[in-house]
């Protein structure tokens, strides 16, 4: 249980203090981003069991964005605030970290592989955020349809 | 020809607009959107604009079918949510209200002049939070100490180094550099165990990941030359964190250090 609990809580930490760096003035915001960030990171945490990394990365992204597009309507807030803090935790920082010092060591196959795998998980959030706006997207035409069709 | 003075206000301000939301971190996508939007709001259908990260191109055509383009040319981008939330806001209600343009551009003088944090918040914001994301990559507290350390360092160094107005590139370079000897440094008196997630928490500062992220975002969005343009610049800050780390690596170990 505590293996799940820690990280999201250091993880809802994390984004809330970063909120300050990326000048997030609002406090209620920046609580119900964090929030999502903790969350988010739940919910990659829980989809390892099933899933790799790059997998997880998708899943949670995309949760994340689905959740940033429906708050920030509520809130009357930008949804790329939500999602640029709700997908702290899963930014690759150590990904490129470590492609970096196999580079360093000239460790040529690690580095390409890291390499790759960092690549992949940017990529694998990117399309869970798009996905996520299609998805949105999506659904709020289909509402606007039903709402015409029963005029 | 006072009709014509207006429209070419309404221009500059949508220009502004669009300039502020990008200058604070608005993807491409929403700056095209916002920008037409306002036009149509005030009158002005069919104007093409062509946005880049370093630049926004209006054009539209008067009554007597003459084109009249404005440029923004922008040098720098950064992230200041909280103002992009507030341009965001001021071009919906100004859409939606009619404000006057000269409302509207007051409007964004005031909130482009208010300040941001203080340097002392954001001094502690930046230790508190390299900090946590140590212990979030796997740090023990002391780790998490010596990276309180580094996220101030950083601080430091982003500030003084661009204050010289150096490049990108060198400011990147001195940051990783100055994190890398500091956590190896207290590893090596042995009061912290692992320099590689110090540094982790510490360069999360410098934000190539959360660049990285966007960029793919703006390509999988379709703005595939922003997308590209911006590429670059991240791996020229992660190049340059690279060389950083490594400058400060390999003089550790030619100076007899053991990683």
């Amino acid at each position: 249980m505590i293996e799940y609990v820690y990280p999201c809580l250091v993880a809802f930490a994390a984004s809330f203090v970063f909120c300050t760096i990326l000048n997030v003035k609002d406090v209620k915001v920046a609580l119900v981003a964090s929030v999502g960030a903790g969350a988010g990171w739940l919910i990659y945490l829980v989809s390892g069991m099933f899933l790799g990394i790059v997998g997880q990365n998708l899943i949670a992204a995309t949760v994340v964005a689905l959740f940033a597009e429906f708050i920030s309507r509520a809130m009357k807030t930008p949804s790329t605030i939500f999602i640029i803090i709700g997908i702290l935790p899963m930014v690759p920082g150590g990904g490129i970290y470590y492609t970096m010092e196999y580079c360093i060591q000239g460790n040529t196959e690690m580095f390409i592989s890291k390499g790759m795998q960092t690549l992949a998980v940017a990529g694998a959030i990117a399309v869970g955020v798009s996905f996520a706006s299609a998805i949105y997207r999506f659904y709020t035409h289909t509402k606007l349809q039903i709402k015409n069709k029963v005029k | 020809m006072a009709m014509e003075m207006n429209k070419e206000k309404i221009l500059d301000a949508a220009c502004k607009l669009g300039r502020n939301i990008l200058e604070n971190g608005g993807e491409v996508y929403r700056v095209e959107e916002s920008v037409n939007f306002f036009l149509e709001a005030y009158g002005i259908v069919g104007a093409q604009i062509f946005t880049l990260q370093s630049c926004i191109i209006v054009t539209y055509k008067d009554e007597n079918d003459k084109p009249v383009t404005q440029l923004e040319r922008i040098k720098a981008s950064g992230f200041n949510l909280d103002k992009l939330a507030k341009f965001n806001d001021l071009c919906r209600r100004a859409c939606r209200e009619k404000y006057p343009v000269a409302q509207v551009m007051q409007e964004i003088e005031t909130i482009r002049s208010e300040k941001p944090y203080s340097f002392f918040v954001l001094f502690m914001a930046y230790g508190i939070s390299s900090a946590l994301f140590c212990l979030f990559w796997g740090g023990d507290l002391r780790d998490a100490c010596v990276s309180f350390i580094c996220g101030l360092a950083v601080k430091l160094c982003l500030d003084y180094i661009s204050r010289a107005k150096t490049n990108i590139f060198f400011t990147n370079v001195i940051a990783s550099a100055v994190i890398a000897y500091i956590a190896i440094g207290f590893v090596h008196i042995g009061f912290a165990h692992n320099y590689d997630k110090i540094i982790i928490g510490a360069i999360m500062m410098l934000v190539p990941g959360i660049a990285l992220t966007n960029i793919m975002r703006d390509i999988i969005a379709g703005d595939i030359i922003t997308g590209t343009s911006k590429l670059s610049e991240v791996m020229l800050v992660g190049i340059a964190i690279a060389v950083g780390i490594a400058i400060a690596m390999s003089s550790v170990i030619a100076l007899g250090g053991v990683l």
